[in-house]
């Protein structure tokens, strides 16, 4: 190991910087992200500099209690925020460097990783230095303490800077672990996607529970990661701040630094130089597998083949099926009311039952053409007909879907403790729009077909087309609304001018004949489209 | 005075991934100045031993040095190599001309005039301020060989240099080769087309299994066989399944 050369690294950082700047200018989604931010940041500046600058005056008269919190919570909370944006980056994107074949024989890798942690840090500043120096400012004036204002503006890029390190020694950990762990390796992609939407649905569910929140910051206010908040509190002459704390956080986080980047270099020197386990995937011809003992005698070989061909594509590369998760996330508001509220809400059976019917659909049939992606033009002439690939496709989203709504509905019903007649509806409603959309998402992803990739992570994968996703959910929602809607009204205790279960089981009816008639139609136009369907 | 050490040498050099063996104690050596073609089927360990020849891997076992330097110093070994894997390593973002600048700023090697001559040479001035994104395979390839031959390396890895190549993108690279081992560069050429191969290799040596199974001048390989014989039924005949010992 030995010091970078600040020349080659800031060539390596500049270089990286003009890719991502013209990746971005380059591509509509880039567009549309630069604008964003442009919009955004200077806009969250002024909010949060007017907030600095409105409550700076309460700030010396403030109880100490509360600014302890609120520092503790800015620090904190910048810290995080960093450290887990760098980690999740660096492990889907940049934790390695591109051409490394090429850069790693040109130059110590010393200076490479020197030029992509610049790179990133500059990135990553380009967007938090306007709201950190607007906070900075915005204290200073409204305080009159402009020592305040330097103390945290320097203390916040410290903290945003040791996130970086900290986050980047994390994602390069990760890899590190799924580079020599035969098991992380063989269910990287699956460990990711679980860990990505348990985080985001803990954080909806967390950031709209303000006492769990509080409760977080009162237990963080208690141990070290105070400190770094005393550094500010050092700065107001009403609070008496813990000097030695404050001493021992400025040690830590300065000194930090340097130990961070060599925590960077000695993690980098084994991950982009190691020789990463290759799992085995075994394979007898003779084996039969749960799938041939369901589906065998059932359906014909090639329905059968077609749906196993989904499952092993989703299970070896979930990233391909990611999407698939997004109705998922509308769970997170009906998890807020459980934090908040203590209780199971009544209506979460229906809302997970719908969450598990949506993304069964959308999983493997929201894009049959593109979804095949090389393989395509072997497809249409397999002699395979459209019905038969079709219903393959439609099986591989709704058997595993059914079980998954039976569990999810029945589970939470009973956690909820909803009747036996609500329960039933909502089993029912859920079971149908499983089976049926899969065959609604078909015909929506023939009528919207994408075959260009996108990345995802750092992977290339035929995603299907965001209009394809918004007609699916839309039929899908119509075909759902009696069932759903009866359901919310009984649950909901609505004067009825009818016996509930009359209700109940006409609006559960009612959305029988909807998806049968839309699973039906959506079937056939799309298995007649992919019969005759010709490459351009 | 002792005799210059050779470009590249190995002692036993092993590579093993787990049980699989990919190079199996290969002892090598090449001289200075010359041109190396190194053959072998797929999955043979070639690819295996250029990663450990250029540091982008560790050997299990056994020691290489090239250009005199043991490949466990990977700072020195770099400064005197160049290296084109068979993707070309470059960024499809920048131009040809700032692709090459970025690698000879890296190199501290900004010798533009050598830039502007190998562009010409390439045929690839009137693109290089077009973005990489937009090259032909063909194109990319050339790019790549220039930006391993910036800096006039000792030695030169390539790997399926000419594959992807039209037939005069394709001897333009033939050329180049021959240039830089006629002004004393060292090239390590893998590939699997033959003809390139007995056209340009002083020497060959074929791996498989891991082994170095044949190693020799083409014309020596190929006598004392019946008459006819060509470097590809040479290939065939030491690279066919080997009984059960």
């Amino acid at each position: 190991m030995s010091r970078p050369n600040p020349r080659r690294a800031w060539l390596v950082a500049r270089t990286e910087f003009r890719r991502t700047w013209r990746s971005l200018r380059g591509s509509t989604r880039g567009i549309i992200l630069l604008l964003g931010a442009g919009l955004m940041v200077p806009l969250y500046g002024l909010a949060i500099g007017g907030m600095a600058l409105f409550g700076g005056s309460a700030v010396v008269t403030a109880d100490p209690a509360t600014l302890r919190l609120a520092a503790t919570g800015v620090v904190g909370g910048l810290l995080a925020l960093v450290t887990f944006i760098v980690l999740q980056r660096t492990i889907k994107v940049n934790g390695n460097p591109d051409a490394a074949d090429g850069l790693l024989t040109t130059a110590p890798y010393e200076d490479i990783l020197a030029g992509l942690l610049a790179a990133e840090a500059a990135r990553l500043f380009a967007v938090l230095a306007v709201p950190l120096l607007a906070l900075a400012v915005g204290l200073a004036v409204g305080t009159g303490l402009p020592v305040l204002g330097v103390v945290v503006f320097a203390t916040t890029v410290v903290v945003a800077t040791a996130g970086v390190l900290l986050g980047y020694a994390g994602g390069l950990g990760a890899k590190l672990v799924a580079a020599r762990s035969e098991f992380v390796a063989r269910h990287r992609a699956g460990i990711g996607a679980g860990s990505s939407l348990l985080f985001v649905v803990v954080w909806v569910a967390a950031s709209g529970a303000s006492g769990v929140q509080l409760a977080l910051l009162r237990a963080a206010t208690q141990s070290p990661l105070s400190w770094p908040g005393e550094l500010l509190l050092l700065a107001v002459p009403t609070v008496a701040a813990d000097p030695l704390a404050a001493a021992v956080a400025a040690v830590v986080l300065v000194g930090g630094l340097p130990l961070g980047g060599l925590v960077c270099l000695w993690l980098a020197d084994r991950v982009w130089y190691v020789d990463p386990v290759q799992p085995d995937h075994d394979f007898s011809a003779d084996e039969r597998t749960l799938s041939d003992r369901l589906l065998q005698g059932w359906v014909s070989t090639a329905t059968r083949v077609v749906a196993q061909k989904s499952w092993l594509r989703a299970k070896r590369a979930p990233f391909t099926v990611q999407f698939a998760i997004t109705p998922f996330f509308f769970l997170a508001f009906q998890l807020q009311t459980v934090l908040l509220e203590r209780t199971v809400p009544p209506t979460i059976p229906l809302f997970a039952g719908l969450a598990s019917a949506a993304a069964a659909g959308a999983a493997f049939t929201l894009n049959p053409l593109g979804g095949e992606e090389r393989v395509l033009p072997l497809t249409l002439t397999a002699n395979v007909s459209g019905r038969t690939f079709v219903s393959g496709l439609v099986l591989a989203g709704a058997l595993p879907g059914v079980v998954l709504t039976t569990l999810l509905v029945v589970g939470l019903g009973l956690a909820a403790g909803i009747g036996p007649g609500p329960l039933v509806a909502a089993l029912a409603t859920s079971l149908v729009a499983t089976v049926g959309a899969p065959a609604i998402a078909t015909a929506t992803g023939m009528v919207f077909p994408k075959f260009e990739r996108s990345s995802v992570g750092d992977r290339e994968v035929v995603v299907p087309s965001g209009l394809a996703f918004g007609l699916y959910f839309l039929l899908l929602g119509v075909v759902v609304a009696p069932g759903a809607g009866t359901f919310g009204l009984v649950v909901s205790g609505f004067g009825l001018p009818f016996a509930t279960q009359i209700v109940l089981t006409g609006g559960v009816l009612i959305t029988l004949v909807l998806t049968a008639v839309g699973a039906g139609s959506g079937f056939l136009y799309a298995a007649n489209r992919i019969g005759s369907y010709r490459l351009e | 005075m002792s005799p210059p050490s050779p470009a590249i040498r190995t002692d036993g050099l092993t590579k093993r991934y787990g049980d699989a063996v990919a190079v199996a104690g290969l002892d090598l050596t090449v001289d200075r100045g010359r041109v190396f073609g190194f053959l072998g089927p797929n999955g043979a360990g070639k690819t295996s031993t250029i990663r450990i020849l250029t540091t982008l891997t560790e050997p299990t076992a056994g020691t290489a040095y090239v250009a005199g330097q043991a490949v466990s110093d990977r700072a020195s070994v770099v400064e005197h190599i160049g290296f084109l894997p068979e993707e070309p390593p470059l960024y499809d973002e920048l131009t040809g001309r700032e692709q090459l600048e970025y690698i000879a700023g890296l190199r501290g090697h900004e010798d533009w005039g050598r830039v502007e001559s190998l562009l010409d040479r390439f045929d690839l001035t009137d693109d290089a301020d077009r973005r990489v994104e937009t090259y032909s395979k063909g194109m990319k390839q050339k790019l790549g060989l220039v930006q391993a031959l910036l800096h006039e390396p000792e030695v030169l890895f390539l790997d399926e240099p000419t594959s992807g190549l039209d037939p005069r993108a394709a001897r333009t690279v033939r050329d180049t080769i021959s240039d830089v081992a006629a002004a004393d560069t060292t090239v390590f050429l893998s590939t699997h087309i033959l003809p390139v191969v007995e056209e340009l290799a002083d020497t060959v040596g074929v791996l498989y299994d891991g082994d170095l199974v044949a190693e020799g001048p083409p014309a020596e390989l190929t006598d004392g066989v019946e008459a006819g014989t060509t470097l590809e039924d040479v290939f065939l005949e030491v690279t066919s399944e080997r009984p059960e010992a």
